[in-house]
C-alpha cells in the first residue's frame, strides 16, 4: 500500500495569514507608541508633528509588522505539530511527517490515519483570525497618542487668556504664512533666491511652524520674529547696495557709449559739424577725406624728396655765399610746407576714425535709442532709481512684483534683439542685475515689513500690514496696545534708569525698568528694550515718513522715540 | 511487520478479554483495562487497595478469560522466599529435585505482598525483572506470558512491610483500586449472595497475549512525543534540569528509566485502543500516574502537607503542559 502524502500547504499559507495579522497589530503597538512619545514631545514643543505624520508612523509600523509576521520561517515538523495540537489530531501528523520515509510496521497505516483526519480539517477553522491582546494594546496606544496630541492641539484644556493668546499667535502663523508664500515660495523666487534669502525663508516658515502650533509663549515669538525682521533687514540692505553698484555699472556703460556716440577725442568743432550731418553724408566726406589723405601724401612725399635733394646741395662746400643763401630760404619754406602737410593729414585720419567710428556707435545708440522698449526701459530704471532710494530711506519699496517683473520681460527681449554689441549686452546686463537686486531688496523688505509686524507685545509697535492692527488702530487707539495686568516678576538682575518722554501726562524724567532676557514671568517683553530700539524708532520714522500715522498722533511718537533713544545713549 | 489489522485484532482481542472480566468484575473498568494494559505491556501491575475490593477476583477473571495458568501466593509475615520460588527437595532416589513454588505460572497473584517479609518479598525481584528463577545455584526461565499481580493494603496497616524501591520499580503500574459506587455495590452484593454463580470462559489464549505484546512494540511513537515523555519523567526528578517545582518540593527521589519504559509503553496500547498508530501525548498523559505513582518517593514535606504521589504528578504534568507550547504561536 502506498503512503499519501500530506499536504500541509494550506495550513502554512494560513499561517502567514493569521501570523501577518498578529504582526501588524505588534507592528502597530510599535508605531502607537511611538506617535504617543511624538505627540509628547509635540506637547512639549520640542518636536512638531500633525496627524498625518501621527497616521503614517502608525501604518508604517502596522505595514512592517504585517510583513515581518508573514515572513517568518515556518517549518513543516513545526506546522504538523501546531496543526495536531490545534485540530486535536493527537500528535498523527507530527508523527506521520517524521515517519514519512520509514517503512516500518504501522506506517502506511499511520500515514493514512494522518492524511484522513487532515482531510476532515480546515485551516481557518484551526486558524482564525481574531482579535488579540496586541490589537487591543495598540487600539489603547493609539487612543493615548491622540489623546496626548490633542491635548497639545486643542484648546480644550486652555484657559481663556491662553486661548487667545494661541489664537492670535495662530493668526500671525497665517500672515507669516502669506508673507513665506509671496515672497519666497513662488516658482520665479526660487529660481533666483541666493543662500542668505533661503535661509531667511526657512527661517520664517519654521516660525510660521511654530506659530501655527501656537505652542510658544507671546515673548518667544516676538523675539523670533523680531531677529527675522533684523535679519531681513540686513539682507534688504545689502540688496540695496547692490543695486546700487549695478545702477552705477550700467550708468558708466551707458556714458561709454554716448561718448563713443560723441565721437570720443574728436574736436568739438568737428563734433559741432558732424552731429547734423546725415548718414550719407558723412559717407560722402570719408570718402573725400580718404583722396585727400592721398593727395597730401603725394605731396608730402615729393616736397620730401625736395628737401632732401637740397639738403644734399647744402652738403657740397664749394657752393657760394648767395646760392647758399636761396637754398637755405628754401629749404625753411620746404620745413614749413612738410609739417603743415603732416598736420593736414593728421587731422584728415582723425577725421576718417571719426566719421567711421561715430557710424558704428551711432548705428546701435540710434537702434537702441529708437527702439520702443527702451524708452519704456528707460522710464522704468529711473523709477527703479527712485525705488532704490525710497527704500533706503523708508524702508519700503514703490515698484510693484508687476512692473519688476515687466521690467525684466522687456529688459531680456531687448537683449535678445540688441545682443551684438558687447557694451550694450553688459549694459543690459547690470541693468538686469539691478533689477535682481531690487527684487531681492523688495523680497526682503515685504519679509521685514511682514514680520516685524507681527507680535503686538507690549512696546513692540506693529505698522500697519501684514498682521498688524488697521491703520485706524494702530498706535492711536490705546485699547489696541497691550499692558501689563500685573507687575513682571523679574528673576534676574535688573537695572534702573532714567529717560524722559511723555509716557504719561506729566512731563519730565520717567523711571524704568530695563530687564535682560529671558528673565520675565507674565505677559512681558524677554527682549532687553536697548537691543530693538533702534530698529523699532527706525520703523517709526519710516512710518512717519510714509504719512502712515495719523497726523494728531505723529508728533507724539517722534518725541516718544527721540526721549527713547536719548535715554538709551544716556 | 503490524498491519492495519493487526491493530484491529487487537483492538477486537483486548475488548473480548476485557468484556469477559468485566462479566465477573462489577464496575472497575479503569482498573481492568490498566490491568489488560499491564499484560499487553509485558509488565507486572499493583494494585492497592483496602480488602474485599475484588482485587483478586480480577486476577482470577482475567486467567481465567485468557486460559492462562494462574497461581496464587498469600504473602504472609512467616512466608520464606522458597514457599515462593520453590525449593530442592530430596526425592525418591535420594537426588534434589527443584520443586517448583508458585511463581512457576502464567499469572501470579501475589495476595497482600506487603505482608511478606523484605527478604521474601525480594525473592520475587528475580522473577519479575528476569523472568527466571535461581534455586541451588541453577537457573529455572519462567514461561512466557508471565504476569504478577500483586495486591497489597495501604501501607499505613499494621504487620505490614513496604515494598522496597526496587520492587516497586519492577511493577509495570500501580493500580488504586476504589470503592465501588452504591450501583456498583449493589451489583456486586446482588451477585455474590444469589444462587447465580458468574462462569467466566476462555476468549484469548497465551499466543494471542504474546502476539498483543509484540504488536504493542510495533506502534511508532514521535521523537517530540518522546521528547514529552522524557519531560515529564525528568520532571518527577527532585533536582536537575527541567525538574518541576512540586517534584523539587515534594520527592526524594523521582521516576527512574523504567518510568519512561512504562509510560511509552502504556501510551503505546493506550494509542492501539483508541483506534491510532501512534503515540499521543494524550496517551501519555493517561498513563502517568498508573505508571509513575509507585516509581516517585515522597519527601517528609509531602507527608506532612498530606501530599500524595498522585498530587504531585498532577503538578508535574501541568508543569510540563505549560512547556509544552504551540510551536506556531499565531
Amino acid at each position: 500500500m502506498s503512503k499519501p502524502e500530506l499536504n500541509l500547504k494550506p495550513f502554512e499559507h494560513r499561517v502567514r495569514l493569521v501570523r501577518s495579522w498578529r504582526g501588524a497589530a505588534i507592528g502597530a503597538c510599535i508605531g502607537a507608541s511611538v506617535c504617543a512619545v511624538w505627540a509628547v514631545l509635540d506637547w512639549k514643543s520640542i518636536v512638531y508633528t500633525q496627524w498625518t505624520w501621527l497616521g503614517v508612523s502608525l501604518l508604517s509600523w502596522t505595514v512592517l509588522g504585517a510583513i515581518v509576521g508573514a515572513s517568518r520561517k515556518i517549518s513543516p515538523d513545526q506546522l504538523a505539530m501546531s496543526v495536531d495540537r490545534r485540530a486535536g489530531l493527537e500528535d498523527r501528523l507530527t508523527t506521520a511527517q517524521e515517519r514519512s520515509d520509514a517503512h516500518d510496521a504501522f506506517d502506511v497505516a499511520l500515514q493514512n490515519d494522518a492524511h484522513d483526519a487532515i482531510a476532515r480539517v480546515q485551516a481557518k477553522t484551526i486558524y482564525p483570525i481574531r482579535l488579540n491582546r496586541f490589537h487591543g494594546i495598540s487600539l489603547t496606544l493609539c487612543v493615548i497618542a491622540a489623546a496626548i496630541f490633542m491635548m497639545g492641539n486643542s484648546p480644550v484644556i486652555l484657559s481663556e487668556e491662553q486661548k487667545k493668546a494661541r489664537q492670535e499667535l495662530k493668526k500671525q502663523g497665517q500672515v507669516v504664512e502669506r508673507v513665506t508664500k509671496e515672497n519666497f515660495e513662488s516658482p520665479e523666487a526660487l529660481k533666483e533666491m541666493n543662500a542668505a534669502e533661503k535661509r531667511l525663508a526657512d527661517q520664517m516658515r519654521e516660525l510660521r511652524k511654530d506659530l501655527e502650533k501656537a505652542r510658544m509663549s507671546p515673548e518667544e515669538a516676538m523675539q523670533r520674529s523680531n531677529e527675522i525682521s533684523q535679519k531681513a533687514e540686513q539682507l534688504m540692505q545689502q540688496s540695496q547696495n547692490a543695486m546700487q553698484q549695478d545702477m552705477a555699472q550700467a550708468q558708466t556703460i551707458q556714458d561709454q557709449m554716448e561718448k563713443a556716440d560723441s565721437m570720443g577725442d574728436m574736436s568739438p568743432t568737428l563734433s559741432a559739424q558732424l552731429t547734423p550731418m546725415s548718414k550719407s553724408d558723412k559717407a560722402k566726406m570719408l570718402n573725400e577725406a580718404k583722396k585727400q589723405a592721398k593727395q597730401i601724401q603725394k605731396e608730402l612725399e615729393q616736397l620730401r624728396k625736395r628737401l632732401a635733394e637740397i639738403l644734399k646741395k647744402l652738403a657740397n662746400p664749394n657752393l657760394s655765399s648767395k646760392e647758399r643763401e636761396l637754398l637755405e630760404a628754401e629749404k625753411k619754406e620746404l620745413e614749413k610746407s612738410i609739417s603743415e602737410l603732416e598736420a593736414k593729414q593728421k587731422e584728415n585720419e582723425s577725421l576718417q576714425k571719426a566719421l567711421q567710428l561715430s557710424q558704428e556707435a551711432r548705428d546701435v545708440f540710434k537702434k537702441l535709442a529708437n527702439d520702443p522698449l527702451f524708452k519704456k526701459i528707460a522710464n522704468l530704471m529711473r523709477k527703479l532709481e527712485r525705488d532704490a532710494s525710497s527704500a533706503s530711506k523708508s524702508g519700503k519699496g514703490k515698484l510693484t512684483d508687476e512692473e519688476r517683473k515687466q521690467i525684466k520681460e522687456q529688459l531680456e527681449k531687448l537683449a535678445q534683439e540688441l545682443k551684438d554689441p558687447a557694451k550694450m549686452k553688459a549694459y543690459l546686463e547690470a541693468m538686469l542685475k539691478a533689477l535682481e537686486d531690487a527684487k531681492r531688496l523688495g523680497r526682503c523688505n515685504n519679509a521685514m515689513l511682514g514680520i516685524s509686524g507681527l507680535p503686538s507685545m507690549p512696546g513692540m509697535l506693529a505698522p500697519p500690514g501684514a498682521g498688524a492692527p488697521s491703520e485706524d488702530t494702530w498706535m492711536g487707539d490705546n485699547h489696541h496696545v497691550y499692558k501689563l495686568d500685573k507687575p513682571a516678576e523679574s528673576k534676574g538682575k535688573t537695572t534702573t534708569s532714567v529717560i524722559s518722554g511723555d509716557v504719561r501726562e506729566a512731563n519730565g524724567p520717567q523711571p524704568y525698568v530695563e530687564i535682560k532676557a529671558p528673565t520675565v514671568v507674565g505677559n512681558r517683553s524677554s527682549v532687553p528694550y536697548s537691543s530693538v530700539l533702534p530698529s523699532y524708532s527706525k520703523k517709526a520714522e519710516s512710518a512717519l515718513n510714509r504719512q502712515e500715522i495719523p497726523k494728531q498722533h505723529q508728533k507724539r511718537v517722534k518725541e516718544y522715540f527721540d526721549s527713547l533713544t536719548g535715554a538709551g545713549k544716556g | 511487520m503490524a498491519e492495519q489489522a493487526d491493530a484491529t485484532w487487537f483492538n477486537e482481542t483486548f475488548d473480548r478479554v476485557r468484556n469477559e472480566v468485566q462479566k465477573a468484575i462489577v464496575g472497575q473498568h479503569e482498573i481492568v483495562e490498566s490491568t489488560l494494559i499491564g499484560l499487553a505491556a509485558n509488565g507486572h501491575v499493583l494494585l492497592e487497595g483496602m480488602p474485599g475490593l475484588g482485587k483478586t477476583l480480577l486476577v482470577r477473571s482475567l486467567s481465567k478469560a485468557l486460559s492462562l495458568d494462574f497461581s496464587r501466593i498469600q504473602f504472609t509475615p512467616d512466608m520464606m522466599p522458597a514457599d515462593v520460588t520453590g525449593t530442592n527437595v530430596l526425592g525418591e532416589g535420594r537426588i534434589f529435585e527443584f520443586r517448583r513454588g508458585p511463581v512457576f505460572s502464567h499469572i501470579v497473584l501475589a495476595d497482600e505482598i506487603n505482608r511478606a517479609t523484605p527478604k521474601t518479598q525480594s525473592a520475587m525481584l528475580e522473577a519479575m525483572q528476569e523472568r527466571s528463577v535461581t534455586v541451588g545455584g541453577k537457573r529455572y526461565d519462567l514461561a512466557e506470558p508471565f504476569l504478577v499481580m500483586a495486591t497489597q493494603n495501604p501501607v499505613e496497616q499494621e504487620g505490614t512491610y513496604p515494598l522496597p524501591e526496587a520492587q516497586l520499580d519492577r511493577f509495570f503500574v500501580k493500580l488504586i483500586v476504589p470503592y465501588p459506587t452504591k450501583d456498583e455495590l449493589r451489583e456486586v452484593v446482588t451477585r455474590t449472595t444469589g444462587s447465580l454463580d458468574q462462569e467466566l470462559s476462555s476468549v484469548a489464549t497465551r499466543d494471542d497475549v504474546l502476539r498483543m505484546r509484540a504488536i504493542v512494540r510495533d506502534v511508532p511513537i514521535a521523537s517530540q512525543v518522546l521528547d514529552y515523555a522524557l519531560s515529564l519523567i525528568v520532571a518527577t526528578h527532585p533536582d536537575g534540569e527541567g525538574t518541576s517545582p512540586a517534584a523539587r518540593r515534594y520527592c526524594r527521589y523521582g521516576s527512574s528509566p523504567r518510568g519512561a519504559q512504562a509510560l511509552v509503553t502504556a501510551g503505546k496500547v493506550r494509542a492501539l485502543l483508541a483506534g491510532r498508530f501512534n503515540v499521543s501525548k494524550d496517551d501519555l498523559r493517561a498513563s502517568l500516574k498508573p505508571a509513575l505513582r509507585h516509581r516517585i518517593l515522597l519527601n517528609f514535606e509531602a507527608e506532612a502537607d498530606g501530599i500524595t504521589a498522585d498530587q504531585v504528578l498532577d503538578q508535574v504534568r501541568e508543569f510540563v503542559a505549560t512547556r509544552d507550547r504551540d510551536p506556531i504561536t499565531a
